[in-house]
């Protein structure tokens, strides 16, 4: 581990720490503003999931390894939300007892949410992409390099592949397993674990951290491409398994809370309410073994 | 099959796909397209269902209407079919498991059929639900030009994607991907979105798209959606028409029914085989099924014929 920092969390943003990325003796130089390294940052952003990191660094670790052995860079960078249990201190012993090299920690003394932790990692990251992994969630290191590949052959924003859902140690669902359309103005099936061109990102405003649309940050930036007209691929791929836990983000009490979201989402990217039938293309479906195949339609010709 | 007296003694023929429906149907159509092409003395068209009410009545009504999936074909309502009503002789033409409500549910408008054409490996006369019509087997041989395709191949292994898996998302089948995952290894292809029509617009992957994956793929492999046996004969063609090895997994089946291609009670008797077999070895047992029992071309003449 190359270093485990304690960041304090200013009023209006937030301190961020000397950062290969983010070089400079006054302070901060954001990334978008520069040409990064290809190469991949697995960032795990992590709150209160201590007991989770081994199994998420472990898995991120490997599948740097299988970036590296195509010829890239890459690192694994945690960054720890404020935790109360204990988070942090678990960080500094892996960190003094293992002294990896290709991971980095930050540790957060305020808790600034999701949106802007992930934020924080495309900014930090040291290299040209950066794949988000919940720290309870983890990835195979074959599905990575598949989507790594992916990105820099179709210059995408955003790649993901299929997710297992592992309940209780048993498969019970599968998510982000479907091609961009326009049926995510109905809902969100594209989760966040993914890789995302860190610059382009950045110059699409990052996820927004905005309540209106509470806790569908994610659903909100994946509209936000599709609005933009950024490029969504879809990789045929198993990427990881997202494992779903009693104490999971949504529950059903938040119910009414999800339905308000949803509908401030529709009114803003679905106001007709018919754009779901839209048969335009909002997203590609690719494979670097393969190439694009969302072409071959009879109508295409 | 009444020959046509108004034209000159040609027979017509009429193939009617769904405009709406799956893709994988409108390749069935094409499929039997050219296999009609190759009869004697018989006008053919392909038509979409949804452009029979500005087809030429007259032609119907000499013509012989073979309807690819109806079902799929009145989408959009049952009376896009109504003007098939006027034609001398109508068939439904199937490939689907007869126990299922895939076939059942075919029958359900108002045109009515003088014979249901079952495309598959196996005749299920014996079992076809709906004794009323007059059931017809057709063996899914390959075209002609598709025999000679796949004699002439020589695929190689490995290739850059183990397994392939498309197919539409069910629970089994999601348990059925992490096994591949896991047993078969990851370097495997999954597309399992939630079911609906496969065509464009719809985020699904067109006949091409899954013609260029499994070029890449050295186990095609796929599981029934429902309980009965019965084996999927255009998966398996759609595998060797690649080089890739068909692999059915069916947990139900004990032994390898008559007549059929190799099946697989579970991915570990995959692995055991793929362990003691080379591929080119496995593949090419499906390349003698698939050139054994003549072309499409003859199989659909001689049924056109004995109708």
């Amino acid at each position: 581990m190359s270093r485990s920092e304690a960041v304090p969390a200013a009023a209006n943003g937030h301190a961020r720490p000397d950062h290969p990325a983010s070089p400079g003796s006054d302070g901060f130089l954001p990334s978008k503003f520069q040409q990064a390294p290809v190469g991949l940052t697995i960032m795990i952003p992590n709150w209160n999931h201590r007991g989770f990191l081994p199994r998420s660094i472990s898995t991120a670790r490997e599948s740097i390894a299988a970036v590296r052995q195509l010829g890239y860079p890459g690192e694994v960078l945690v960054i720890d939300d404020a935790s109360r249990d204990g988070s942090g201190r678990l960080l500094r012993s892996l960190d003094g007892f293992y002294g990896w090299d290709d991971v980095s920690v930050l540790l957060l003394q305020e808790n600034l949410g999701l949106s802007e932790v992930r934020n924080l990692g495309l900014e930090l990251s040291r290299f040209s992409h950066v794949l988000f992994l919940d720290a309870d969630n983890e990835v195979f290191p074959s599905g990575v390099a598949t989507l790594f590949r992916a990105a820099l052959d179709t210059r995408a924003v955003y790649c993901y592949g299929n997710l297992l859902d592992i309940q209780q140690g048993r498969v019970v669902g599968i998510r982000s397993n479907e091609a961009p359309t326009l049926r995510l103005t109905v809902e969100n099936y594209i989760d966040a674990l993914a890789l995302v061109d860190a610059k382009q990102a950045l110059a699409l405003g990052g996820y927004a951290h905005d309540p209106r649309f509470g806790f569908f940050e994610d659903w909100e930036f994946a509209l936000h491409m599709v609005a933009e007209e950024s490029e969504i691929t879809f990789v045929p791929t198993v990427v990881g398994n997202y494992h779903v836990l009693p104490l999971s983000m949504i529950t059903e009490s938040d119910v009414p809370k999800r339905e308000r979201f949803t509908a401030q989402m529709r009114r803003v990217y679905a106001q007709s309410g018919t754009r779901e039938w839209d048969p335009e293309r909002v997203g590609r479906v690719y494979h670097p073994d393969i190439g694009y195949l969302d072409e071959g339609w009879m109508s295409d010709a | 099959m009444p020959a046509d007296s108004a034209g000159m003694g040609r027979r017509r023929l009429l193939v009617v796909y769904p405009p709406l429906g799956n893709s994988f149907y409108c390749e069935l159509a094409m499929r039997l397209s050219k296999a009609a092409s190759a009869l004697d003395n018989t006008d053919t068209r392909l038509i979409s269902a949804a452009d029979l009410s500005i087809c030429d009545t007259s032609w119907i009504r000499g013509a012989t209407a073979l309807v690819v999936n109806p079902v799929e074909c009145a989408l959009s309502g049952w009376d896009v079919l109504s003007p098939l009503s006027a034609s001398r002789f109508r068939a439904a033409v199937l490939a689907e498991c007869v126990e299922t409500r895939w076939f059942r549910d075919q029958f359900d408008g108002d045109v009515e059929y003088q014979a249901v054409i079952d495309v598959g490996f196996v005749d299920q006369g014996s079992t076809q639900p709906s004794p009323t019509v007059p059931y017809r087997f057709l063996f899914n041989a390959p075209l002609a030009e598709e025999s000679e395709r796949i004699a002439a191949m020589k695929p190689r292994y490995p290739r850059s994607l183990t397994w392939a898996l498309v197919a539409a998302r069910t629970d089994d089948r999601i348990r059925f991907a992490a096994e591949l995952h896991s047993i078969l290894g990851p370097e495997g292809f999954l597309f399992m979105p939630d079911v609906r029509p496969v065509r464009p617009g719809a985020g699904m992957l067109s006949p091409s798209a899954l013609k260029r994956t499994l070029d890449k793929t050295t186990f095609y492999v796929w599981r029934s959606h429902h309980d009965f046996p019965y084996y999927e004969s255009f998966r398996f063609l759609d595998a060797v028409l690649s080089g890739s090895i068909p692999c059915k997994i069916d947990s139900q089946t004990g032994g390898d029914p008559a007549g059929l291609p190799h099946t697989y009670q579970s991915v570990e008797d995959l692995v055991d085989e793929a362990d003691n077999r080379s591929a080119e070895d496995m593949f090419e047992e499906h390349r003698e099924f698939a050139l054994a029992h003549g072309s499409l071309d003859h199989r659909f003449r001689e049924l056109i014929r004995d109708v």
